[in-house]
């Protein structure tokens, strides 16, 4: 995990410091979870460029570490490099009324509908990092439809955990997004798992949405917090 | 040996600070321990009457010439520490410490006297149960006996309580429900040995099958996370975990050190490592039950016996809504019930009623294919006592022989619930039943609702372990 203690190295001892969507996303691949091509872009032309080559549609959303903008705001899929070049402007301007330190935007591939699901990490004070699972951001922050386990996760906790709450039905496939093989979700678990256990600077760690195919797990977009503390 | 099996299963105990005001409670709670008693107390005006009891009287535990393994203190806070030193001193084996007045009350005080305890004990290497709590209760040895209210009959349940009073009224309640407790410790703070310690003890004490916990909180959560997990790999652990809501949160705050983690994390670490959560003291008395007797099951297909049509329904109903499945029985199955069963004002698909039980020939044939059918992994008989021309039975007739009788033959778990819904016949007549029951084998369960809901947990004990 080199790219982690590269940052954790220059953080202060007892700091904290929150990642943003590509840097957290790049921590992800080094440890095998796939996540939605995604590139930075400083100015409109760069926005042009990564869009080519990653095809369209593809949709722009702030580089931020407010965490009150992450995953709450970006913008809808665009179709074609006019509909980029007239947003990427609209959105800068927009996006710097919440935070004026935005200056570049995301690029990502607008990933085909599947079924979402929620994965996060979070530090609890008497049982450690504790992962939570659900079906979607609404299901687990609005219906509370949410499982949870200790950390590390054995591959027994992952078969269970995405079987706990009641969106599981969504396992059968539902509407038009097929069944996924429940095996491809249980090893991107047990990677996030692995990748908390086996850093213990990350603090927390938020991929919503993800969504689920058949046969593999996209993270669409990720942040995490990384602490850094007394020896580590 | 493990380090606590000195404290469970001292060779010598010592009694420090008894008074004969106190009727000498704390020396007649050891009473019937076999192997060398002290009595220490530095007020000579208490050795006469602790003499009388079988005690040697010494001043200080230093002066004691052979060896002491456990050490139950009853002194004030503010001189615990010198008996605490002397028992580092003496080299004794484990210490209970009854003695409150420390982190528990809050105040400064108590919280610099709870860390000096800490350091004493641990730099000393003493295994220190407590403080604030009642101690031990080893029925087999008579150790703790005024805790646990009886001695010399031991069973399998070993229970670990963060409260005094609960744990006196768990084996007292354990007598009641005629459950036998092999080992029993109230932990109080659980500065040194925590309830973790004492789950791992119980791991390996061959006479214990089964764990209880009164759990207010505990102090390293992935430690009691991973003895849990180990343990009930092997044996069921049944925690009671209380301060869940806000206001509990509070009663607890304000009665031991313990702080609380959000109870949706504590429900899933419980799933997680294997535990059963239970709502209740008498829940754990009713799972007991299932889970001292019965052999591992995971099948969750019941036969159901009911007293009447309407009860079949809603029998049917309870244990459905549980989870169990209730299915219908082999065409052989219909054959043999319809050879001895008058089908008129009966149900005989599975739920199983009718008059024509009355006939012990024909309850005992129904009883036998239960047994015998395929598609059957539990039976499950809800029965009631009347009384009935002066003579007490179970509704319909039988006397409790042809239940026993039938428990001797059976293939499967057997599970009989007592209704609680019709009038109540005299406690002692029941009481009487009950024990008739229990004693043969026969796990005997109040009530449909908490009969379903235990089973549940037994056999999800079992799926869980397994899955």
């Amino acid at each position: 995990m080199k790219g982690l203690n590269k940052i954790v190295d220059k953080m202060d001892i007892g700091s904290t410091r929150v990642l943003s969507d590509p840097e957290t996303k790049d921590l992800l691949v080094d440890s095998g979870i796939v996540v939605v091509e995604t590139a930075v872009a400083n100015t409109v032309d760069e926005a042009a460029k990564a869009a080519s080559s990653l095809g369209y549609p593809v949709s722009l959303r702030p580089i931020s570490v407010e965490s009150s903008l992450i995953n709450t705001v970006g913008s809808f899929p665009l179709g074609s490099e006019a509909q980029l070049r007239s947003t990427f402007p609209e959105l800068v301007k927009d996006y710097a009324s919440w935070d004026p330190e935005i200056k570049a935007l995301t690029v990502t591939k607008v990933p085909p509908s599947g079924i979402e699901i929620m994965v996060t990490v979070f530090r609890d004070p008497l049982f450690g990092s504790v992962l939570s699972f659900g079906y979607g951001k609404m299901a687990v922050e609005v219906w509370e439809d949410v499982a949870y386990r200790i950390a590390p996760l054995t591959e027994k906790d992952c078969r269970l955990i995405i079987r706990e709450p009641k969106g599981s039905s969504l396992l059968n496939g539902y509407d038009t997004l097929s069944a996924p093989r429940p095996t491809v979700m249980e090893e991107t678990l047990l990677r996030v798992s692995d990748f908390v256990d086996s850093n213990p600077n990350v603090e927390s760690l938020c991929l919503s949405p993800c969504f689920v195919y058949r046969d593999e797990v996209i993270v669409v977009e990720a942040s995490m917090t990384l602490i850094k503390r007394e020896g580590g | 040996m493990d380090k606590l099996d000195y404290i469970f299963n001292p060779r010598s105990v010592a009694v420090v600070g008894s008074k004969q005001i106190d009727n000498h409670n704390w020396l007649r709670t050891v009473l019937p321990f076999d192997g060398p008693k002290y009595h220490i107390n530095i007020d000579k005006n208490e050795w006469p009457s602790a003499e009388e009891l079988g005690f040697q009287n010494y001043e200080r535990l230093v002066d004691v010439p052979g060896d002491v393994d456990f050490v139950i203190i009853s002194v004030p806070a503010q001189v615990a520490q010198y008996v605490i030193r002397d028992c580092v001193a003496k080299k004794v084996l484990g210490a209970h410490l009854y003695t409150a007045g420390y982190g528990e009350i809050g105040t400064e005080e108590g919280i610099q006297r709870e860390e000096e305890l800490i350091k004493i004990a641990s730099e000393g290497g003493l295994n220190v149960v407590g403080p604030n709590c009642l101690g031990i209760f080893n029925p087999k040895i008579g150790i703790g006996v005024n805790l646990g209210g009886y001695y010399g009959d031991s069973g399998s349940l070993a229970f670990v309580s963060q409260s005094g009073s609960q744990s006196g009224g768990f084996a007292r309640g354990c007598v009641a429900n005629g459950i036998k407790i092999s080992k029993l410790v109230s932990m109080g703070n659980g500065i040194i040995l925590d309830s973790s310690d004492y789950l791992d003890y119980f791991k390996d004490d061959v006479d214990t099958l089964a764990i209880g916990m009164y759990l207010e909180g505990v102090r390293d959560g992935k430690r009691f996370y991973n003895s849990l997990r180990e343990v009930s790999a092997s044996k069921p652990v049944m925690v009671l975990k209380v301060g869940e809501s806000e206001d509990a949160a509070r009663a607890v705050a304000a009665h031991s050190t313990s702080f609380t983690t959000g109870p949706a994390i504590w429900d899933a670490m419980l799933v997680q490592a294997g535990g059963i959560k239970v709502e209740s003291i008498e829940e754990i008395f009713e799972l007991s039950k299932l889970l001292l007797v019965l052999p591992p099951t995971t099948g969750d297909r019941l036969g159901l016996l009911a007293l009447s049509g309407g009860h079949a329904t809603e029998m049917t109903n309870v244990f459905s809504n549980a989870g169990f499945r209730i299915p219908s029985l082999e065409e052989r199955s219909y054959e043999r019930i319809l050879e001895k069963f008058n089908v008129v004002g009966s149900t005989y698909q599975n739920p199983i009623e009718g008059r024509t039980l009355n006939d012990p020939e024909h309850l005992n044939n129904v009883l036998d294919v239960l047994n015998d059918d395929p598609n059957i992994d539990i039976i499950v008989h809800e029965v009631h006592v009347v009384v009935r021309d002066e003579e007490a039975t179970l509704y319909r007739g039988h006397g409790p022989d042809l239940l026993v009788d039938f428990q001797s033959r059976a293939r499967k778990p057997y599970v009989v619930a007592l209704s609680t819904s019709y009038p109540h016949p005299p406690a002692d007549i029941e009481d009487n039943f009950y024990h008739v029951l229990t004693e043969a084998g026969i796990p005997t369960l109040h009530g449909l609702q908490g009969t379903a809901s235990a089973l549940r947990k037994f056999v999800s004990y079992y799926q869980n372990r397994v899955a």
